[in-house]
């Protein structure tokens, strides 16, 4: 049996589903109320306009102490998440702080999605496409978009 | 000394002289730091080194007892102060952003972001900086806030008697227990600041049920409740036997004083005797037939049985007989029966009496002058049962037999019935040489069944001829000093018995 979930993730869940951020949805899971199913709508204006990209997001006992682990189940091309869906972002690793939250952590990504970081890259091929034929990555990731993340 | 404070009791009662975080009220077992204990360390009190322990020590000893859940009640069983603060104005400035929940003996960074004392703590075992501004800290360095104390304790609360525990319908992972305004309960508010004192002595404080049921009793309703418990000991009207009231109804439909109708016949009595008037009385109660032994299977009410009884007078009869001469025959088999078994007792009886066998010795003093006699006659002997004696004609029983001694083993004339066989042997003995006895042996014989007259003669066993009468004598050593021993030595085979009754002999049985 788990333990009892804590008030803080109680709370938290609550506001995502009162108070749900643009573009933003996470729903827990019936069965574990750790587990969240996030979906992303790609930014207006960004390569990733129009899909909807699936994520999983899994509190840990030690949350908050401790980051949330969130991966991306969209297959996405992007320089900062790799073929496995992992994202890199401070936040998610050394830069965690317990009075971030699953909502702070969304939005971070929903950011990431706005403005690719190709100098501190994950996935190196789409980091390098990015920085000599930024036209021609921002083509492709339109292309997977369309690919993967279309409803 | 401080490192005593750090025990659970003692942060307790050190907590009463300072200014106080309990902010839940009596039943609060365990506090945040005490702001007193802080300013110590912050005062680089001589003790500060201890601080590294502190942490270890305290904080361990708070999870003993605090949830790992931050900030999270420190009262274990009752609502938390999230639950009870009444004004929402302003509150978010004071919820802590790691538990997001009213801080509890608050602290804050150099930057004056706070948090709960316990909260931060834990983040800073993490990482050594503020969780919002991410300005470096350490525990030394985290500072008492007087002003959220302050404003903490200026907070409106609903007496924690406000809530009551929703009876959980959700599935264990989420065991979080939830607490929903109590429609009956406490309506008091009041600062933080004296919420214990009211909560000591508030009269919708839960409290226990006399009768030691579940009910839900309150510290001011508990004497009204000692006439108002469902579980309470009353007296029944009809019995008077003592029952608790919810088990009234039950009592009701089995009380045996109760009045009640019997369902057939309507008659007024009391429940405890239905059953006889039923079994004894009701007319409308189904009784099986008097003759149901004798086979009759009516079942008619008590009332209609007259009737029946004269209808199948016939047929009873008829029945009657034919049960009677049934019990007859059964009552011979069961007689027979018995008296195999008595035959079959008297015949292992008889079997280990056959096996004996009897000497008897009769010695005739003067037997020259006892020879004149026609006949002598022992004394009688008992064997099997039966008297017995032996007879004998010294010089014969009849005419055919004069010149010689007659010697009998007669069976006493009153045992009649019965019919005994035997093997037996008489002899004269010799005085001299006992090898030479005179000896008539091998008889058998059954004694008489009835004593019939025709057989008057010769009712005893032995020999007419048993030796010429002149063999006997000194000169040949049957006679010593004029004395004749004679010896019979007999051996029961089978004692027969022959039952007669009226007029029919049931059974010979040998
Ligand atoms: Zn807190
Ligand atoms: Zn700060
Ligand atoms: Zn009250
Ligand atoms: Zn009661
Ligand atoms: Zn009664
Ligand atoms: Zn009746
Ligand atoms: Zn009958």
């Amino acid at each position: 049996m788990a333990a009892n979930l804590p008030r803080r993730i109680i709370k938290e869940t609550q506001r995502l589903v009162s108070e749900p951020d643009p573009g933003i949805s996470a729903t827990p899971s019936d069965d574990n109320l750790r587990y969240f199913n996030v979906m992303i709508a790609g930014p207006t204006g960004s390569p990733f306009e129009g899909g909807v990209f699936k994520l999983e997001l899994f509190l840990t006992e030690e949350y908050p102490m401790a980051p949330p682990k969130v991966r991306f189940l969209t297959r996405i091309y992007h320089p900062n998440i790799d073929r496995l869906g992992r994202i890199c972002l401070d936040i998610l690793k050394e830069k965690w702080s317990p009075a971030l939250q699953i909502r702070t952590v969304l939005l971070s990504i929903q950011g990431l999605l706005s403005a690719p970081n190709p100098d501190d890259p994950l996935a190196n091929d789409v980091a390098d496409h990015w920085k000599k034929d930024e036209a021609g990555a921002i083509t492709t990731a339109k292309a997977w978009t369309n690919k993967f993340a279309m409803v | 000394m401080l490192l005593k404070v750090l025990t659970g009791d003692e942060v307790v009662r050190n907590a009463g002289s300072a200014p106080t975080f309990n902010l839940l009220g009596p039943n609060t077992t365990v506090q945040g730091i005490t702001p007193n204990l802080f300013s110590r360390v912050n005062q680089s009190d001589p003790l500060f080194t201890l601080t590294s322990g502190f942490s270890a020590t305290s904080v361990r000893s708070f999870e003993g007892n605090v949830a790992m859940d931050y900030g999270q009640s420190r009262d274990l069983d009752g609502p938390t102060l999230d639950d009870l603060v009444c004004e929402e104005k302003d509150i978010e400035e004071y919820k802590c952003p790691i538990c997001m929940q009213i801080l509890q003996s608050p602290r804050q960074c150099k930057n004056g972001h706070l948090y709960c004392a316990l909260c931060i703590q834990k983040s800073l075992d993490k990482r050594a900086e503020c969780p919002q501004c991410r300005v470096p800290l350490n525990l030394s360095e985290l500072a008492k806030s007087l002003v959220a104390e302050k404003h903490l304790r200026a907070l409106k609360v609903h007496c924690k008697y406000y809530l009551m525990r929703e009876e959980s319908k959700k599935p264990a992972h989420n065991a979080e227990v939830n607490w929903i305004v109590d429609p009956e309960g406490c309506q008091e508010t009041f600062t933080q600041e004296e919420a214990e004192r009211h909560e000591s002595k508030c009269g919708y404080a839960p409290d226990l049920c006399m009768f030691g049921a579940n009910c839900r009793v309150r510290k001011m309703t508990v004497e009204e409740h000692r006439d108002a418990c469902p579980y309470r000991t009353i007296t029944c009207d009809h019995c008077k036997k003592e029952i608790k009231l919810v088990s009234l109804e039950d009592h009701n439909v089995k009380c045996p004083e109760i009045v009640i109708h019997c369902e057939l016949c309507q008659a007024e009595m009391k429940r405890g005797h239905l059953r006889e008037h039923r079994r004894q009385q009701c007319p409308e109660e189904d009784i099986p037939c008097a003759y149901s032994e004798q086979g009759c299977d009516a079942q008619v009410k008590r009332k209609q049985m007259p009737r029946h009884m004269e209808e199948s007078a016939a047929s009873h009869l008829a029945r009657v007989s034919q049960h009677l001469s049934q019990q007859l025959f059964q009552m011979s088999e069961d007689f027979k029966q018995s008296l195999k078994a008595r035959d079959d007792k008297i015949r292992s009886l008889e079997r280990a009496l056959a096996d004996q066998n009897f000497d008897i010795d009769w010695k005739m003093k003067n037997w020259s002058s006892l020879k004149k006699k026609s006949y002598l006659q022992s004394g009688e002997f008992e064997l099997a049962g039966l008297k017995w004696y032996m007879g004998i004609y010294p010089n014969g029983d009849l005419p055919d037999a004069r010149g010689h001694i007659s010697l009998f083993l007669f069976l006493s004339s009153n045992c009649r019935g019965q019919k005994v066989g035997l093997r037996f042997s008489l002899r004269i003995m010799n005085h001299r040489n006992p090898n030479t006895k005179i000896v008539q042996n091998g008889f058998r014989a059954n004694f008489p069944l009835v004593e019939r007259p025709e057989e008057q003669v010769s009712k005893g066993w032995g020999a007419k001829r048993f030796t010429p009468c002149d063999e006997i004598t000194e000169a040949n050593g049957y006679l010593k000093d004029d004395l004749l021993f004679i010896q019979a030595s007999i051996t029961v085979c089978n004692i027969r018995w022959e039952v007669e009754t009226a007029n029919t002999s049931i059974v010979g049985y040998w």
